[in-house]
Parts: structure tokens; C-alpha cells; sequence
């Protein structure tokens, strides 16, 4: 299975670039003229201007006489930032879709490795998918560069840096396997399930590789009269995890996962880098050990209620009292950890990319510092990824990676104007446009036919939804992976700016449900919840088909 | 010699072989010199008569006839037989057994289950309970919105008829804005949607029932019967005519407060069962002027955030503000923990004296039942227990036991099961 | 263990100590249950650095220790229960029979309300058990109640002997026999279960004894966590508490432990185990016992109330326990049914929360009784505490008050979803012993993670 997805990802560029009529850049030469430069965090040149050449600036100053081939950037009075990047994310790593026909597991107790999970053998090469719309989501943010990891649950496998530009695998992967990817997300239905059942894992992994490790040091040195070593592929992949060599990017969360990692690192001895951290603040003593990742992932904002009459008042007051500090904790936490000495950046795992500018605001105006804020997303990552030399701030030799925007970043209506990516120009419209909250997007032509899944803990369900408009209403099918041919009818969609809502009857072996679906889009993609009969809510992503019409 | 120990072991009660209980008496029972806790005439020493099922005498040296039994109750205590005022005994004999349990039958309007003709009077647990001094319960049955009719039964009999008390009452358990339990993983906008629904489902239901109620009072006046069947509706026109009491299921403050408004709306004769929220809306519950049975006392509070002793003062709280309560185990098997129920309620703002009432005198009220349970009274059924101390005490021992004037040994299972094995014999064997 | 020889760095998980607040009390004035030396009364009690310090009359304390008036009080140790769920994020494993290997003190949870709610209840210390799912389930933690700690790992008792949970009867054939087609589907295939993973243990264990690592060219055996644990058990390193219900699984196990060499063994649950109430005796195997739960499944049907009150008579160390987060809360009280049920003397009922449980999780040099050098844990009560009219007053912990019903504030959550809306309601459920206590989590193991 896995050779087959490997074929198809190695063929995609191939394919694509056969089938590609675009005209070849103009240019590779820039002048990003007569703006306000900030070199690294907290230092800003007024006025200047940045030369890009082949991919590099070779030049930031006041006055540069730009060659005759290079194109004007006309940059007054914008903001140009070095380009932005991501300590961890799963940039440009499609969501697998749940393979059918699996062999059936005989013994759930003692599974093979990969059915559970455990697949540190996998590198993020294995994976990547160039034509990922991730890429051009976060880019568009002024994410340029990112360390992405494989997804799945307790192993996924090994991250590497990558380079949000380029349209084959080998262009875009700029340092390989730096990191090992790890959670303690358990299998399911089948051994590890529970935390308790992921940390014995671990341990039982983490010892093998290192006896395993041993012992082919031993044969190397001398191999007569000794048993020859012969390890699964999973335990093979952690002898420089074992050895101290690769580190361990551990997606953490809150403060429980992170006390379990941390144990883990105390009795196996492993570089650790406890990312996508939440609840940190429990934990500064074993944080400042090392660099972290924050998340940047907030909780929903606490919106002013309406005096609404309640029968707990007082009790009520209490509970939104805690409820405030507990968020405020939350939204705090950067600029707590920093003043507690714990350096970090941020990680993306979980942080849409139109969340990225609003979140990084409300931690500054939580009180974290703009200079603080810029970099951990630009200098802290570039030094913990090991390429500073090259990336990271604005100065002669490093990659052109520029972040340009029409007011400076934090400002609440600032947007990105300009992304270069190793010297790659993408421009973005800057026009005032309608937040995504539905105002009077009712005119946005919703149609089309767009792939759906749901993810219903243990499986995830992929399907087809097909869109199309019919005068003023919508009239929707959908269908199911799993039953092709079996679409359901839709009754009653409501559309409320670019959310729908509606109803449909599902069936699953022989029982009928009722399913109601809620979903707002953006753009070509949308998101939302599923809920099903009693059963409860899952949520669900859909992405458009490849646009045809 | 040795025929004689046969013959003699051929006419002992069957406990020393087998698991059945040995047989219980009736007769005149004289109860000399105990305290009597009268519970509605004070506590003072006397003498107490029983005779043809009653208590026919209560006074200063009684004096006792020949085919009276002379039990001597010095230094004891005699106190009315406890009600369970909401339980499932007699209706679940293994509880993961599914098929022995009667109580939850398929469908969400049922009112007319009788969870009198489930009770198994044979069931093991009867014994097990009626020992610990609880002398009648009032067992029902559970799930969907209008579970069924439960009765109050007496602890002894050998039919349900002979056991049922003469009470009975329609359940309902009224919709729920609260998590089912704590694996309940719906969002709190599906409990909305899903409470929403419910509270229409009902509507439509009291609507039926209304034009229902109207159709039968009108055919009864005009000496016509309804055509069809419709044993639902039956089973509540009394209710909707707000001539027969129907026992409301509810918990959540929010969720009270709608009830008794409902209730109020409707002009029925409501009881409020279950009102773990009952000391938020204790305001609420005294002006409608409904009496409450609630328990467990010994329960989780419902909120993370609530005091760890919510429950346990929950009852008091609700006396306090004037309102009638009576508390009840909500048990299967273990009913027999009744007067422990009471004591933490005691213990924790109640008082004993009241926390003896909301077990006795108060559910036999609610039941309209008062003429006959519910205190030491002369005229009153003889269901009573002699004990060596406070009833609500673990140290305390029930000595004897009466049930509507049969004398009940102070013997189940378990302490068959005591007998056998204390010292078993053989013992251990050693090769 | 060789292993620890081989790769030095890596420490054993249970070496590692956790942080313990430690702190002074003066408890002056009480009636003292010592529970190995008698009651004594207007009697002070001083608590220094965590451990009892002296008991006796007119104790005094430095200066600004912290003084609790115990006047027409009652001081007793505080409470253990050697059967509980409280303050855990996972409870069954329940993808495999035998999962020896996991351990509950990587799940622990020290933010679970029922910590504080069992501290209102006087209990100080809590077996946090794996479930019963699996006839060989995952290690125990044995954990104290130190309410106000933020990190789960400080959670757990100092030099508590390591725990095993096992499982005998209609839990293990349920999930595995029933539910999935895996050996066992009868008591007589849970015998084999034990059976071959002890062999396999032993297999392991002398694997590994064999083993050289000094000699050249050494390779060590290959490791496996679960053949590990099990023959830590064989070596007496892990004490085993089995659920149990029925005699004639009760005395299964013991022979098999016979047949392997295991020693100590404590029964939970056992609801017939006063049917082999000599057996046990003899063999030296301890009861931890329900004081009157019953009928809930039909191994439970022939039991009976007396079952404490018979072992106790019988010479079998018991003791009573929740298995409930609801039950732990009055655990003094289930104590005080070992009255009603059998008359036990007011010492002995005590000890089924006390001492009989410390000496189960083989903690008993440390809890258990008042007496000078062992741990600061007492639990202070208004009036007897088997009397039902009893109230928990305070309760402290290696000499920290962690609970103390003057200063019990309205919400005591520490940790709030900010994104709450409302503390959810939750109706009050069923009473349904198996969802509560020892099959948690099994369903939606098998349909979902963590």
C-alpha cells in the first residue's frame, strides 16, 4: 500500500509538469524598493530596499542601483519581514484517506507496528505532496518555510525543513529527516489504546532500539561467533533516536501530556522538543531545559454576553470568573513563558492558516511583545531548525524569503501583500475584503464538487458532495465513500452567508440515520460539524475537486 | 436415638438446608416495655398490641390474652416500618442479566406498564431489604418519557396483589437539558436539539391526552364508550383530569422550574421525584406547593462544580424552605440502605427526628396513604420493627419485624449465608 | 535486572521520587484511634516534616506551626482505600488479555474533583487501579491525596511496593472471550491465560539471569517490556491484587501462584471468598472486600453482607473499599456496616480502612496507625466515625491540610476548559457497578482513543 501512494506521489509532479503550460518567469532578479525594513526583531530600516537575485538578497541598503533585468517591487511605506517559519506543521502533508481493504488485524493485543501507528520509518519524502493545498494556504500567510512531520498517531515518522516554493519533492525539502515525530495518540481498537498502554510502548521501543543498537555496534566490531543482528524496521529507525542524534519533536498539548513526555525523556534519555504545548505554564521548571514549540492554537474568544437571566447568578459569577482566568492563562502563556526564560517558537499542527496573523495579534495583546512574537516565528525557529545561517532575517547572502505587508504585521488591518519564497514573487490582493463571517457573501456561488471527511474517532468517513445551484436555492448530493453509487437526498439547506446547513436520511448496514451537517466555507475548502442520530458531533473538512468549473 | 434426630430434622425449618427463608407468623403479638418512636405522637415507653393486622392498642401494661405472643421489648425500640418512596425492588434479580430485568420496556409512552404485575415477590432481595426495617417501597419503572405506573408494595406476600399496599401512581420522566451520564459526549448544541425535540414530543403527547381526557368525561356523561384502544391514554385521564397523582422525574434547576410550571399549567396533582437541584429552587418548589422525593442521598453531586455535600444537605435545605420531603433510595438491590440514606440527610442539616419522617410518616402522606402507614398509631397496619438502638445507626441491630401484623423472621440470604459460613465446617483440610 | 546493568542511564521509572509538600500540625486535644495502641483520650498529636512526631499530653509545637483545636473531636489515620478509579485519565486497556505493562501512574490525573471529594471523606491515600478487563490488566499506582499539586507524577507515594491488577470471572470472558473471540471465554481458560504468561515470564526471567554481560561479545536477549513485568511478578517484586467473585476461581489462583512460587496475593472484591474463608487463611492471601454490594452480576448473586465479618473471623487480613468515586467519599461509613453485618469491635471495623488496606498495598511501615514515624496522614472527625451522625472535619496529608471544612471553598476546579460554557449537569446514573468502577472505558476503547 504504501509503495503504491509512494508511486503516486512521486509521479505527481512528473504529470503535472507534463501537463504545464505556464510561461516561464520573466525574471529572477528584484528590487523591493523604499520600504520599511525589519531586518530581525526589533530592528526596523525606514526606508530602505532589498535587491533579490537567483533566490538570494545580494543586497539590503538605502540606495541600491538595481541590474537592468530586475523588476520593480514598488514597496512604499509597506512592511517587509524576513519570511516567515513554521517550527512544526504538517504543511504539504495531505490527510490519508482511511485505506479500504486492510487485512484484518488476527491479534488486536500484539499488532504489527504500522497498523498501530508505529511507523518512525516513514520521512516526511514519503509523504509530501507538492500540489498540497496547505502549501499555498500558509504561504499566503508568509509561511515560507516549514519543518513539516508526517500525520497519523503515535509514530508518524520523520519531519523535515521544507521550502514552501518549488514543484518537485527533491526542490522542496531542504534539510531531510531532521526530527522524529511523536504524540501519544493511541491506536484504535487495537494495543496501544490508552495513554498508560502508549507510555509502556514507548519504553518497550525505546529499550529495544538501544539493545538493538548495541548489538550492531558489537557485530560491526566483531562479527565472529555473534548472532547477527536482524531488527523490525521501526526499532532500526530509532537507534539515532536512542543515540541522542535525531531529536524527538513531541506533540504535547496540555500540561498532563506534557509531564508524561518529559517522563519519558527522563527515563530513556532522548533529545527531546515538547511541542504544540497549550499549558505550559505548569511546566516551566522542565520547559526551560530545552527549546519548545508553543501552540498557536487560542481558545475561541470569550464574547460579551447579553444579560441573559440565569437560575445560578451567583454561582455563575464565579464560574465565568474562573472560566476568564483560565483563558486568560491560555492567551497568556507566551508572554508568561518568556518572561519565565523558556525560549520557543511556534508550531502549526493544529492552526488554521487564516488563524495565524489573528492569533499571533491577540497574544500580543495579551501583553506578549511584538519583538518576542516575530521571533519565535522567524530567528528561535530558524536556530532550533539549525538553518539561521541561511534563513530567518533579512541580510545579504540568506534566502530571499520576504514577507511584505501593507501595514506593519500586528496592526489589526494589516495584510500580506507579497510573499517571496527563494525569490519566487506571489502577490496577494489587499482590497478590503468581507470577513468570512457571512455578512453578505450570500451572492459567493457556493457550487461545485468538492470531497468531504468526516472524522469519527477510530475511522475517518471520506465521501462526495456535489453543490449545485439552481436559481436561488442549492440543491446538494452526497454521497459516501463506502456506497458510491447509494447519494442521499438533502432536504432543508439553509444557507446563511457562506455556511450551509441541512439534513439528510444516511444509511449504514440496514439502519437508517438521520444526519444533519453544518458547514461554512472559504474559499475552495470548509469545515464544520457532522452530527449523527444520538451519536454526537465529529468534525468535517471538504476541499473542492480540482475546479473544473 | 438417631431416628429421632431424622424425624426431628424432617420438621426443622428448611433455612438450615436450603436458601429459603423460614416461614412468617401471623397472630396476636404483644410488644411489652419498649420505647415506642410514634413519630407523630412523640417518643414514650409503652406497651403495643397487635392484632388482626394492626396496631390495635398502644398503652401502660397491656395486658395480653392467651393466644397472644409476649415479646419483651425492654431497652428496645420500636419504630413504624420504613417506606422506600422510589425504588426498582422486586422488578431486577441480576442486574446484568437483562432478561430478569422488568423495569425498562421498550417504547417511550407507556403509561400503562404496571410494574405491580412484574414484581417478583419472590424476588431474593426482599428478604435482604425487609430486614434492615424497610417495610414497603414504592417500585416503578423506568425509561422513555412515560415509563409506566408504579406501586407501593409491602415487603410480604406471595402474589403482587397480596403485596400491593393499594397506591399506585403514573411516572414520567420529564425532559432532560443535562448530560445523560458522564460518557455522554453530545456537544451542548445537540442537547439543546435534542431537548428541544423532546419537549415538542411531549406536547404533542399532552395534547393527545387533553382532547383524550375531554372525549372520555364527555362519553362518560353521555353513557357512550370511545371506540378503539388506547391503553396509554387510559392509563392517564385521571392524571390530566388532576384527579390521580402523577410523579415527575426531574432533576436539573432549569429543568424544575419548567416542570412545576408545566404542572401548574395543567392542574395536575404532581410529586417531584429525583430534584437533585432541589436546594436552587427551593422558592420555586415551595409556592407550587408539591411535596418532593428525592435520593439517593448518598449520590456524586451532579456538578463538578458543586459542593462536595450538595447531596447530602439537599434535603434539609428543601425542609427548611417549607417543603414536604420524603427521601428514597432509587435502588435494586440494595434498598436495604434506606435508614442510611436518612442519617446522611440527618447528619447534614436535617435533624434525625425529620430525617425519621421523610422515611415514614411523610411518604405515606405523599401517598395518601397515612390512614394506614407511616407512624405507630392504634388503627394503623402493623408494619413496625423492634431495634436495640437508632435505626439510622450501623451498630443497630433490628431485632423483630412486622408486616401488616405478620411476624417476618429476621432472616435473607445473607444472613443464611452468615450462618453457614462463619464457621464452616469442614474447615480447612489438611492432608 | 540485567538490563539496568546494561545501559546504565536508563532508570527505572519507579527510582525516581516524586516532590512531597511536607508540612507541621499540632492536632491538640482529640480521642486519639491509634488502631495498634488503643484509644486515647484528650490527647495531642504533633506532625513535623510530614512523619508523627510524638502522640501524647500537652504536646507543644514550634513557633507558627500550624494548630488544629481536636477538642471532643475524633483522631483517626487517614482512611485507605485499596480499591479505587479517582484521579485517572485511563482505566482499561483493554486490547489484550494480558497487558501487564502498562502503568496507571502514567495516567494519572490530579486535577479529578474526586481527589478533593474523597479527602471531605477522610481518605488520604487510594490505589489507583487499572481495570478489569483483561485477566492480567496493568500496574496500579498507589497515590496519595494531595489536593493542589499540579503535576500528576507527584501524585504517587513514596516507596509504595509496586501493584499488578488481575482479573478472574465475567469481566475478562466478556471483553475478550465474548467480545472478540480471544481466549478466555471460561474460568477454565483464564487459568491458562495466567498459566502461560507465568511461563513465559519464567522463560524470560531465566533468559536474562543466564546472561553475561561482561563476557565478550555479549549480546543481550531481546527485551520485552510485558515479559518483564511478568517476571517481576514471579519474583515477588509486584504485589498482585486480584478481582475476584467466585470461591472456586479464588482458590484457582491460588494454586497457580502455588505452582510458581508467588507468595502474596490480595483478593478485591471476593465476594465469596467467606465460602473459602480457611483457604485463604492459610495461604496467607489478604481480602479487600465491597461491605454490601451484591446481585449486580450473577457471580455476585450468593454473596453476602457478612463477608467482611466472617474473613475478619476467619484470620483473613480484609479490608473494605469503594471501587467508586462516590463510595470512597464515605468510606468510614461502609466500615461501620462490619458492625451491622458481624459485629466487629469498633478497632476492628476501623482497621478495614486503615491498617488492613496498608498492609494490601504493603505500605504498612509507613500508614496505617498512629503511631511515632510513620507518615503525618490523619483524618479528623465530629463524633465517632462509624457513627452515621459522624462529619469529617479535616484531613491531612504528610502533615499538609488538605482538607479542612472551615475553608471548603464553592468550586474548587484547577482546571477549567476555557471554552465552557456552563459546568455541564450530569443526571445522576444508574447505579450500575460495572460502568463505575472496574469496566470504565472498555466500549470506547474499542471505538476510540485516550
Amino acid at each position: 500500500m504504501k509503495k503504491y501512494l509512494l508511486l503516486i506521489f512521486l509521479l505527481a509532479p512528473l504529470i503535472s509538469i507534463a501537463q504545464n503550460d505556464e510561461i516561464p518567469q520573466i525574471t529572477n532578479k528584484f528590487l523591493i524598493r523604499n520600504a520599511n525594513v525589519i531586518v530581525s526583531p526589533g530592528q526596523l530600516l525606514p526606508e530602505n530596499s532589498i535587491l533579490v537575485e537567483d533566490g538570494i538578497i545580494t543586497a539590503v541598503g538605502s540606495n541600491i542601483t538595481p541590474p537592468f533585468d530586475a523588476q520593480i517591487v514598488d514597496a512604499d511605506s509597506m512592511y517587509v519581514y524576513a519570511g516567515f517559519i513554521a517550527g512544526l506543521s504538517h504543511i504539504g502533508v495531505p490527510t490519508k484517506e482511511a485505506p479500504k481493504n486492510l487485512p484484518k488485524i488476527k491479534d488486536p493485543g500484539n499488532p504489527p507496528n504500522d497498523r498501530a501507528g508505529i511507523t518512525p520509518n516513514l520521512t516526511l519524502r514519503d509523504v509530501l505532496n507538492v500540489k498540497d493545498k496547505s502549501i499555498a494556504a500558509y504561504r499566503k500567510q508568509g509561511i515560507t518555510i516549514s519543518h513539516s512531520v508526517p500525520k497519523g498517531r503515535m509514530l508518524p515518522g520523520k519531519g523535515s525543513v521544507i521550502i514552501l516554493n518549488g514543484s518537485s519533492v527533491d526542490d522542496m525539502l531542504i534539510a531531510e529527516d531532521i526530527s522524529l515525530f511523536a504524540s501519544l495518540k493511541g491506536a484504535s481498537g487495537m494495543y496501544p489504546g490508552t495513554v498508560m498502554a502508549v507510555m509502556a510502548k514507548y519504553r518497550d521501543l525505546f529499550r529495544k532500539a538501544n539493545l538493538a543498537s548495541n548489538h550492531e555496534k558489537t557485530y560491526k566490531s566483531n562479527n565472529l561467533g555473534v548472532k547477527r543482528p536482524s531488527y523490525d524496521k521501526s526499532i532500526k529507525a530509532l537507534y539515532p533516536v536512542v543515540n541522542s542524534e535525531l531529536p524527538v519533536y513531541f506533540s504535547v498539548g496540555k500540561t498532563r501530556d506534557i509531564q508524561r513526555a518529559m517522563r519519558l525523556q527522563k527515563e530513556l534519555n532522548f533529545k527531546i522538543v515538547p511541542s504544540e504545548i497549550k499549558q505550559g505554564w505548569l511546566n516551566i521548571d522542565k520547559l526551560k531545559k530545552q527549546p519548545v514549540l508553543l501552540s498557536l492554537d487560542l481558545p475561541k474568544e470569550i464574547k460579551e454576553e447579553k444579560k441573559k437571566k440565569d437560575d445560578e447568578t451567583e454561582e455563575s459569577k464565579i464560574f465565568k470568573a474562573k472560566k476568564k482566568k483560565s483563558y486568560d492563562q491560555y492567551v497568556g502563556q507566551a508572554k508568561l513563558l518568556h518572561e519565565e526564560g523558556v525560549s520557543y517558537s511556534f508550531s502549526l499542527l493544529n492552526t488554521k492558516a487564516a488563524d495565524i496573523h489573528k492569533n499571533l495579534s491577540r497574544l500580543v495583546e495579551n501583553g506578549l511583545s511584538e519583538e518576542v512574537a516575530l521571533a519565535s516565528i522567524t530567528t528561535n525557529p530558524a536556530k532550533t531548525l539549525g538553518i539561521d545561517d541561511i534563513a530567518g532575517t533579512i541580510e545579504k547572502n540568506k534566502l530571499a524569503n520576504l514577507v511584505i505587508t501593507t501595514k506593519p504585521y500586528f496592526d489589526k488591518k494589516s495584510k500580506v501583500k507579497y510573499v517571496f519564497v527563494e525569490g519566487s514573487k506571489y502577490e496577494f490582493e489587499t482590497k478590503e475584503k468581507k470577513s468570512t463571517k457571512g455578512d453578505s457573501t450570500s451572492t459567493k456561488d457556493l457550487s461545485g464538487n468538492y470531497k468531504y471527511t468526516v472524522e469519527i474517532p477510530g475511522m475517518s468517513t471520506t465521501g462526495k458532495l456535489n453543490i449545485t445551484k439552481s436559481g436561488d436555492n442549492y440543491e446538494l448530493e452526497i454521497t459516501s465513500d463506502q456506497t458510491p453509487n447509494d447519494p442521499s437526498n438533502v432536504e432543508g439547506v439553509e444557507q446563511d452567508g457562506s455556511s450551509l446547513n441541512f439534513d439528510f436520511e444516511a444509511n449504514a448496514q440496514g439502519a437508517t440515520m438521520k444526519v444533519n451537517m453544518s458547514i461554512e466555507f472559504d474559499e475552495d475548502t470548509f469545515e464544520g460539524k457532522v452530527s449523527v442520530g444520538d451519536f454526537g458531533s465529529f468534525p468535517v473538512t471538504g476541499e473542492k475537486i480540482d475546479p473544473k468549473s | 436415638m438417631k431416628n429421632l434426630i431424622y424425624i426431628l430434622l424432617f420438621f426443622l425449618p428448611t433455612s438450615i438446608f436450603g436458601q429459603q427463608i423460614a416461614k412468617s407468623e401471623q397472630g396476636s403479638f404483644l410488644l411489652k416495655n419498649g420505647t415506642l418512636v410514634t413519630v407523630t405522637n412523640g417518643t414514650k415507653k409503652a406497651d403495643l398490641l397487635i392484632k388482626d393486622g394492626t396496631i390495635a392498642q398502644i398503652g401502660d401494661a397491656l395486658t395480653a390474652s392467651a393466644d397472644t405472643e409476649i415479646i419483651d421489648c425492654t431497652d428496645k425500640f420500636i419504630y413504624p416500618g420504613f417506606i422506600d418512596s422510589g425504588c426498582n425492588l422486586g422488578l431486577s434479580e441480576v442486574g446484568s442479566v437483562s432478561l430478569t430485568q422488568d423495569y425498562n420496556e421498550l417504547g417511550s409512552f407507556t403509561p400503562h406498564m404496571q410494574a405491580l404485575t412484574a414484581v417478583n415477590p419472590n424476588a431474593v432481595a426482599i428478604p435482604v431489604t425487609r430486614v434492615n426495617g424497610i417495610t414497603s417501597v414504592f417500585t416503578k419503572p423506568s425509561g422513555g418519557r412515560f415509563p409506566g405506573t408504579g406501586s407501593l408494595i409491602s415487603l410480604h406476600g406471595y402474589t403482587p396483589e397480596q403485596m400491593h399496599t393499594g397506591f399506585s401512581a403514573v411516572i414520567m420522566n420529564y425532559p432532560s437539558t443535562g448530560k445523560r451520564g458522564r460518557w455522554d459526549r453530545r456537544s451542548a448544541d445537540d442537547i439543546k436539539k435534542d431537548n428541544e425535540k423532546a419537549a415538542k414530543e411531549m406536547k404533542d403527547i399532552w395534547a393527545k391526552a387533553l382532547l383524550y381526557a375531554k372525549i372520555d368525561s364527555a362519553g362518560k356523561a353521555s353513557n357512550k364508550s370511545k371506540e378503539g384502544y388506547n391503553p396509554g391514554m387510559d392509563a392517564i385521564v385521571n392524571v390530566v383530569n388532576g384527579e390521580a397523582p402523577i410523579m415527575i422525574e426531574v432533576n436539573k434547576a432549569t429543568d424544575i422550574k419548567s416542570a412545576i410550571k408545566w404542572a401548574k399549567e395543567n392542574k395536575l396533582k404532581a410529586i417531584i421525584t429525583g430534584a437533585a437541584d432541589g436546594w436552587r429552587v427551593t422558592k420555586e418548589l415551595k409556592e407550587s406547593g408539591f411535596p418532593v422525593i428525592t435520593g439517593p442521598v448518598l449520590a456524586t453531586p451532579s456538578r463538578q462544580s458543586d459542593s462536595y455535600d450538595s447531596p447530602y444537605s439537599n434535603a434539609s435545605k428543601m425542609h427548611k424552605a417549607g417543603i414536604k420531603v420524603a427521601i428514597r433510595t432509587n435502588d435494586t438491590e440494595n434498598v436495604r440502605n434506606l435508614p442510611y440514606q436518612a442519617g446522611f440527610a440527618a447528619t447534614y442539616g436535617l435533624g434525625t427526628e425529620e430525617a425519621l419522617r421523610s422515611v415514614t410518616i411523610n411518604p405515606a402522606e405523599i401517598f395518601g396513604m397515612s390512614d394506614k402507614y407511616g407512624s405507630l398509631e392504634e388503627g394503623k397496619m402493623a408494619s413496625l420493627f423492634v431495634s436495640d438502638g437508632d435505626p439510622f445507626e450501623t451498630k443497630t441491630q433490628i431485632i423483630q419485624l412486622f408486616i401488616n401484623g405478620w411476624n417476618i423472621p429476621i432472616e435473607s440470604r445473607h444472613t443464611l449465608l452468615y450462618d453457614e459460613f462463619l464457621e464452616r465446617s469442614p474447615g480447612l483440610k489438611t492432608n | 535486572m540485567k538490563y539496568i546493568k546494561i545501559v546504565a542511564l536508563i532508570l527505572l521509572p519507579f527510582v525516581i521520587t516524586a516532590q512531597t509538600e511536607k508540612g507541621d500540625v499540632l492536632i491538640k486535644n482529640g480521642t486519639v484511634i491509634t488502631i495498634t495502641d488503643g484509644v486515647k483520650e484528650n490527647t495531642d498529636v504533633l506532625i513535623s516534616n510530614g512523619k508523627i512526631k510524638s502522640i501524647g499530653e500537652s504536646l507543644s509545637a514550634g513557633e507558627g506551626v500550624k494548630t488544629i483545636d481536636a477538642s471532643g473531636h475524633f483522631v483517626m489515620p487517614g482512611i485507605i482505600d485499596a480499591h479505587s478509579h479517582i484521579a485517572l485519565d485511563a482505566i482499561n486497556e483493554a486490547s489484550n488479555p494480558v497487558t501487564a505493562e502498562v502503568w496507571e501512574g502514567d495516567a494519572l490525573n490530579p486535577f479529578d474533583v474526586g481527589i478533593y471529594r474523597a479527602l471531605a471523606g477522610g481518605v488520604t491515600i487510594s490505589h489507583a487501579m487499572h481495570g478489569s478487563a483483561n485477566a492480567i490488566g496493568g500496574q496500579c499506582q498507589t497515590i496519595k491525596h494531595r489536593w493542589g499539586i499540579t503535576d500528576q507524577y507527584d501524585l504517587i507515594m513514596d516507596g509504595a511496593p509496586r501493584t499488578i491488577k488481575f482479573a478472574l470471572g465475567e469481566n475478562p470472558m466478556r471483553v475478550h472471550g465474548e467480545g472478540r473471540g480471544i481466549m478466555p471465554r471460561t474460568r477454565m481458560g483464564i487459568e491458562q491465560v495466567f498459566r502461560k504468561a507465568f511461563s513465559e515470564g519464567k522463560a524470560y526471567m531465566e533468559k536474562w539471569d543466564k546472561h553475561d554481560s561482561k563476557a565478550i561479545n555479549a549480546v543481550a536477549p531481546e527485551y520485552d517490556i510485558r515479559l518483564e513485568t511478568l517476571a517481576d511478578i514471579l519474583k515477588g517484586d509486584i504485589l498482585i491484587h486480584c478481582h475476584s467473585y467466585r470461591a472456586d476461581e479464588i482458590l484457582m489462583l491460588m494454586n497457580v501462584l502455588g505452582d510458581f512460587g508467588v507468595k502474596k496475593i490480595c483478593f478485591q472484591h471476593v465476594n465469596e471468598g467467606f465460602k473459602v474463608a480457611p483457604e485463604l487463611a492459610a495461604f496467607g492471601a489478604t481480602a479487600s472486600v465491597f461491605a454490601d454490594w451484591w446481585a449486580y452480576k450473577f457471580e455476585v448473586y450468593y454473596s453476602t453482607a457478612y463477608n467482611a465479618a466472617i474473613l475478619t473471623k476467619n484470620g483473613v487480613v480484609t479490608s473494605i473499599n469503594s471501587d467508586s468515586g462516590e463510595l470512597i467519599r464515605h468510606l468510614y461509613h461502609e466500615a461501620g456496616k462490619s458492625q451491622k453485618y458481624g459485629n466487629l469491635s469498633d478497632n476492628d471495623a476501623l482497621k478495614l480502612i486503615t491498617l488492613n488496606p496498608a498492609i494490601q498495598l504493603g505500605i504498612d511501615d509507613k500508614v496505617g496507625s498512629l503511631e511515632v514515624g510513620k507518615d503525618g496522614d490523619i483524618a479528623i472527625f465530629k463524633n465517632h466515625p462509624l457513627s452515621i451522625y459522624t462529619v469529617p472535619q479535616y484531613t491531612i496529608v504528610d502533615g499538609v491540610v488538605r482538607f479542612d471544612i472551615n475553608e471548603d471553598p464553592a468550586d474548587v476546579r484547577m482546571d477549567i476548559d476555557p471554552e465552557e460554557t456552563v459546568p455541564a449537569f450530569f443526571e445522576q446514573e444508574a447505579h450500575d457497578h460495572d460502568t463505575d468502577g472496574c469496566m470504565h472505558g472498555v466500549f470506547e476503547q474499542l471505538f476510540e482513543n485516550h
